[in-house]
């Protein structure tokens, strides 16, 4: 074999190596830039940015972002080779992983997104019947400023709550419906501490003495008494120890608490008579029985209040508490006194007279709105 | 001898001229990276989303290609495509700062239309209650809506601080419910009305 031969051969040869070093990894795509994995993972994340799995699922849409930016920088790394030592297999992997992540971060999301709205509508629900029953336990149970206030506040976060369910943003409105319900439960742990008193033992056991005790004196002298219950917002007519006859009555507004002060609004508790008989044109309010407030234990109550600090001590006890006309209206309306529709007053005051016994209690130890109320609230929650 | 020479000194110098004209468009980039920032404090991804989405596309191309320049040898390295992903990168986030601007804009027109429309049912509420029936039975209750009221007033002055801290959703969100609570007492003062007449 000549020289000249040998030398082509050998030519050919090195010609075919580099051929195939440069042609083989083209024709097996080893050195094939992984374009269409990549615009799939770029739709991928897209798609799921669009439904904004960045917010719901946003671990998932990171490790998306991050693998479809591996994938990137692993391109870029092996463009800057020679074709035989290019190899894309790497950053085909992570453009799949990325566009696997993305579509797993879109069903992620919208699970997410259905979770938080279901658990928001769960919340608001829960905080409207919150609301409704402190609603309930404020129109009952005279409150002051400070739960009336947050009363108000966890209506508008209610409020607010819905609008962002509108809007989408469940975990805004999840969170705001729970403010709603914090604050109405609160009103309602409020209430019910203030109600409580119609479940203290030693004040029911009185009442319940003051009422024994006025019936066993009218079945004794066979004559009238007047027994009012607050709570059931009650008159009862005894006639001989036994009830002739029941009416409706409208409170004063401050249903919860017995009398201490002159306008305080609360219808006294105690065992008091009738001192005059007011007919038409004498009262204001149609007609009155007017009984004998403030009594010596009345006189006692605000005295020690005052000592303990309880009431200032300029307050005094006021007067003129009756049972008069003009009510019957369905609520505690008075400044303390019992009122009576015009019908039941007529009827109740030919069946009195100056000296019938009228004991004012806050109930009589059985149901009641006060004590039902109390005694929901501070059952466990179910 | 001399003119070979010759050759490769002029042959060395053209490729140190090529290579010192495929310079990296620094400035562009800077440019577009200033025009990203400029949309991210305009809040376009708050405003703006898709927008703001396709800028930091445009940005992330923008910054592969530059990546995938500087790993080639000097001599191949071409920055052509460079300066038109910079110049494409520039225009998405001008038009991003613009989408967010007029959408934060807009967010500020319906929070203030709220907000004054919430105050105007506020201050007719008050002066409703100010001429509301007041007896016996329903004084209590009309202390009680103004008191309700200065909740309402509360939210209110929330929803201005909310406002002159640029949130605008939550100052809108804050202003309609304001307005809803003062419709309600409204009705109630309008129902306490016509209890009073059937009392009279």
């Amino acid at each position: 074999m000549s020289r000249l031969r040998i030398f082509a051969l050998s030519g050919l040869g090195l010609l075919l190596l580099v051929g195939l070093s440069f042609g083989l990894p083209l024709w097996t795509g080893r050195a094939r830039y992984p374009q269409i994995e990549r615009d799939i993972a770029n739709r991928a994340i897209e798609d799921a940015r669009r439904d904004e799995a960045n917010h719901w699922a946003p671990e998932r849409y990171a490790s998306a972002v991050n693998a479809f930016k591996a994938g990137v920088d692993e391109g870029i790394r092996q463009r800057g080779r020679l074709i035989p030592f290019q190899n894309y297999a790497v950053a085909e992997d992570r453009f799949y992983a990325a566009a696997q992540n993305a579509s797993e971060a879109m069903r992620e999301g919208k699970s997410a997104r259905l979770g938080m709205a279901s658990r928001a509508a769960e919340m608001i629900h829960l905080a409207q019947d919150v609301i409704h029953e402190a609603e309930n336990s404020v129109r009952m149970v005279p409150v002051g400023f400070i739960p009336r206030m947050r009363l108000q506040k966890s209506r508008m976060s209610l409020s607010e709550a819905t609008l962002y369910t509108r809007n989408g943003r469940y975990d805004d409105a999840f969170d705001k419906a729970k403010d709603a319900q914090s604050d109405a439960l609160w009103v309602l742990t409020a209430t019910g501490a203030a109600a409580s008193r119609y479940l203290d033992s030693d004040l029911v056991r009185q009442w319940r003495n003051w009422v024994d005790q006025t019936v066993a004196e009218s079945r004794a002298g066979q004559s009238s008494a007047i027994v009012v219950i607050k709570e059931k917002n009650r008159v009862d007519l005894y006639q001989a120890g036994r009830i002739r006859k029941s009416y409706n009555a409208d409170m004063g507004r401050n249903r919860l608490s017995s009398k201490l002060y002159a306008g305080d609004r609360a219808t006294p508790e105690g065992r008091y008579y009738i001192t005059q008989k007011k007919g038409r044109g004498d009262s204001k309010y149609y007609k009155a029985l007017v009984l004998n407030y403030p009594n010596a234990a009345d006189r006692k109550r605000l005295a020690h209040a005052k000592t303990n600090g309880q009431a200032s001590r300029g307050l005094g006890l006021g007067s003129l508490i009756e049972i008069h006309g003009e009510g019957g209206r369905g609520q505690d309306w008075t400044y303390g006194c019992v009122a009576l529709s015009n019908n039941d007053l007529d009827d109740l005051f030919t069946r009195v007279s100056v000296g019938t016994p009228v004991t004012i209690v806050g109930g009589d130890g059985q149901s009641g709105k006060f004590s039902d109320l109390a005694r929901r609230l501070s059952a466990p929650p179910q | 001898m001399r003119t070979r020479l010759f050759a490769a000194l002029s042959l060395i110098m053209m490729l140190v001229l090529v290579a010192s004209c495929a310079k990296a468009p620094q400035d562009q980039v800077q440019s577009a990276q200033a025009s990203l920032k400029a949309a991210q404090d305009a809040e376009a991804g708050t405003y703006a989303k898709d927008a703001m989405a396709n800028a930091e596309q445009q940005m992330a191309a923008l910054d592969e290609e530059m990546k995938a320049q500087q790993g080639k040898f000097a001599l191949f390295r071409s920055y052509g495509k460079t300066k038109e992903l910079a110049s494409a990168a520039q225009a998405a986030a001008d038009s991003a700062k613009n989408a967010a601007q007029e959408g934060k804009a807009r967010a500020r027109d319906e929070a203030t239309a709220a907000i004054n429309d919430a105050k105007a049912y506020a201050d007719s509420t008050r002066t409703m209650l100010e001429h509301a029936p007041i007896g016996k039975g329903s004084m209590t209750d009309i202390q009680a809506m103004k008191q309700d009221m200065a909740t309402i007033m509360m939210n209110l002055s929330e929803a201005d601080s909310a406002f002159a801290a640029e949130q605008y959703n939550e100052a809108k969100a804050k202003a309609d419910a304001a307005k809803s609570s003062a419709q309600g007492i409204q009705s109630s003062i309008m129902q306490a009305r016509e209890m009073a007449r059937g009392h009279h």
